[in-house]
């Protein structure tokens, strides 16, 4: 009993190893009331204030009645949604609305299983974790830019329109798209999967010893090796396979507007386009 | 009792059997007190007695949990005084509207509050979400909190988005159609998705016929997103905030964890 009791807090402090216990002689902690109620209180205020104001200053939009007959062009989702709608462009809906806000909301969800690193908790630190806070910062802003395209700079017929374009002027699309063969595009597809997965890990184990310590070929070589070793192959494939669904956007992104291809993969039979 | 005087009413009131069995401690400010006030008060109780100093700034807690969840307060308020006035039924939505925008007293401040506060929370989710990453409050043992805290900006997308039909003019039906489309797109159990054709998947019996009540949005995809907007998603979001405010208890905040000293 005794030692299952040991066993047991042990293994807990051993989880939390930088817990820190409030005691009342501690110089580091302060009262939360009245301290920390001052910042509830004036969160609170402040956030009554600039929205009372807002709401007083900015009429909320309220368009004529619903016509199902009569759809507006462009219809516009809400503006979290509006990135989304953007990568419409680029994906068919399958892709755009299903399988790119499951990966992100999987994707977040697992943020916390693949990032083993210990460093940072309670303070910005960029220092230890530049990996983490590269990938974060880059989908973030990423996420930002396609709602501020989508947003002010899509007019009729989801045409770019720069915000000091009018809209009664009519654009249209004449750029001719096409489609890879099936063979052109599964090659492509298995591909940039598998040098996504592989190539980090091989290239250490295949040039790491033929070039001389101490070169900046080296130094990379260590860093991909010790990436990899960190993890270990369960997480470094599932991390690395989110993160190419990740590059894989602006990927197609790329391919579709100076390459105009429309699919890279194309099953008509089974409506699955990518 | 005998010199009752002007000057000792406050004395008498906060002395008084009844103030005493409301208030349990004294209202002195010494630090006991100070202490019960936080662990005595239902309200107060889901706070810790003392935070680090460090962990108290602004510039480390940026406030957006606190803002996020004042929002969905000042929400679920104007939201319950709203539906004092709104019906939904096609015929009537769209002019109750107006009656909020032009006859109700306070009806558009009301409504735009509500409304901006909806844009509001849903910006400062992903505020909040961005500080959580950046003082990697996610690692252990916070794991399983930052995974509530994706579903709560899951279903705070839901209620956004399921409150934009309600007003019921030509941007609340479109950005509708627009978002229900992406659902007959879905793998499976949409009917223009990859594989649907294979199980029988038509216009009308898949995900987005079960989602609008109709091939198109129509007076039952009102009512069920009013339905879903004022009863089923905050439920389900109140639930998730109290297990999110219980972990942040349980596992520690991450502010007060001791750094490098």
């Amino acid at each position: 009993m005794a030692t299952t009791e040991q066993s047991g807090k042990s293994g807990q402090a051993a989880r939390r190893p930088a817990r820190a216990v409030p005691t009342a002689s501690s110089e580091r902690f302060e009262l939360t009331w009245p301290y920390f109620m001052y910042t509830i209180v004036i969160c609170f205020l402040l956030t009554t204030i600039v929205l009372w104001l807002w709401s007083m200053v900015v009429p909320a939009p309220l368009e004529p009645i619903a016509d199902p007959n009569k759809t507006p062009n462009p219809s516009k989702a809400p503006w979290y949604f509006v990135g989304l709608q953007e990568l419409l462009v680029y994906f068919d809906p399958w892709i755009a609305g299903v399988v790119l806000p499951g990966l992100i909301l999987g994707g977040l969800m697992a943020i916390p299983y693949i990032d083993k690193n210990t460093h940072g908790i309670g303070e910005y630190n960029y220092k230890d974790r530049k990996f983490a806070v590269w990938v974060f910062s880059l989908g973030t802003v990423f996420w930002f830019l396609l709602i501020i395209i989508g947003y002010f700079f899509r007019g009729p017929s989801w045409q770019w329109y720069w915000p000091w374009e009018s809209w009664e002027i009519h654009k249209e699309s004449h750029v001719v798209t096409h489609n890879w063969s099936l063979l052109g595009g599964s090659l492509f597809l298995i591909g940039y999967t598998a040098i996504g997965l592989v190539l980090p890990v091989a290239i250490p184990y295949l040039i790491g010893s033929r070039v001389k310590p101490g070169s900046w070929i080296k130094k990379c070589c260590e860093v991909l090796q010790e990436f990899y070793e960190k993890r270990g192959a369960t997480i470094y494939a599932i991390e690395m396979l989110l993160l190419l669904a990740m590059l894989g956007i602006p990927v197609k992104m790329v391919l579709r507007l100076f390459f105009n291809v429309k699919y890279i993969l194309e099953i008509p039979a089974i409506n699955l386009n990518i | 009792m005998a010199n009752l005087s002007l000057k000792n009413v406050p004395q008498v009131i906060v002395e008084s059997q009844v103030w005493k069995s409301i208030f349990r401690h004294g209202y002195t400010m010494n630090r006991r007190n100070r202490l019960l006030a936080i662990t005595n008060n239902v309200f107060y109780h889901i706070l810790p007695t003392k935070i680090s100093r460090y962990g108290m700034r602004m510039r480390f807690h940026w406030g957006a949990g606190i803002i996020t969840f004042y929002l969905f307060l000042i929400l679920t308020f104007t939201g319950v005084l709203l539906m004092f006035y709104y019906v939904p039924t096609v015929p009537r939505a769209y002019y109750d509207m107006k009656d909020l925008q032009h006859v109700v007293p306070f009806g558009n401040i009301l409504r735009n509050m509500h409304r901006y506060g909806a844009h509001a929370m849903v910006f400062m989710v992903m505020v909040h979400m961005a500080r959580t990453f950046y003082t990697s409050s996610y690692k252990p043992p916070r794991e399983f909190n930052w995974v509530v805290g994706v579903i709560l900006l899951n279903f705070t997308f839901l209620l956004s988005f399921s409150g934009y039909l309600l007003p019921w003019d030509q941007l609340a039906i479109w950005a509708v159609t627009v978002g229900a489309n992406m659902a007959r797109a879905t793998p499976l159990i949409g009917h223009e998705g990859p594989f649907a054709n294979l199980i029988g998947m038509k216009v009308n019996n898949d995900v987005r016929f079960a989602l609008l009540g109709g091939t198109t949005v129509g007076s039952a995809t009102l009512l069920r997103f009013y339905v879903l907007h004022c009863i089923a998603f905050p439920i389900i979001l109140t639930i998730f905030i109290v297990v999110h405010f219980w972990r942040v208890r349980r596992d520690g905040y991450s502010g007060d964890v001791p750094v490098r000293e």
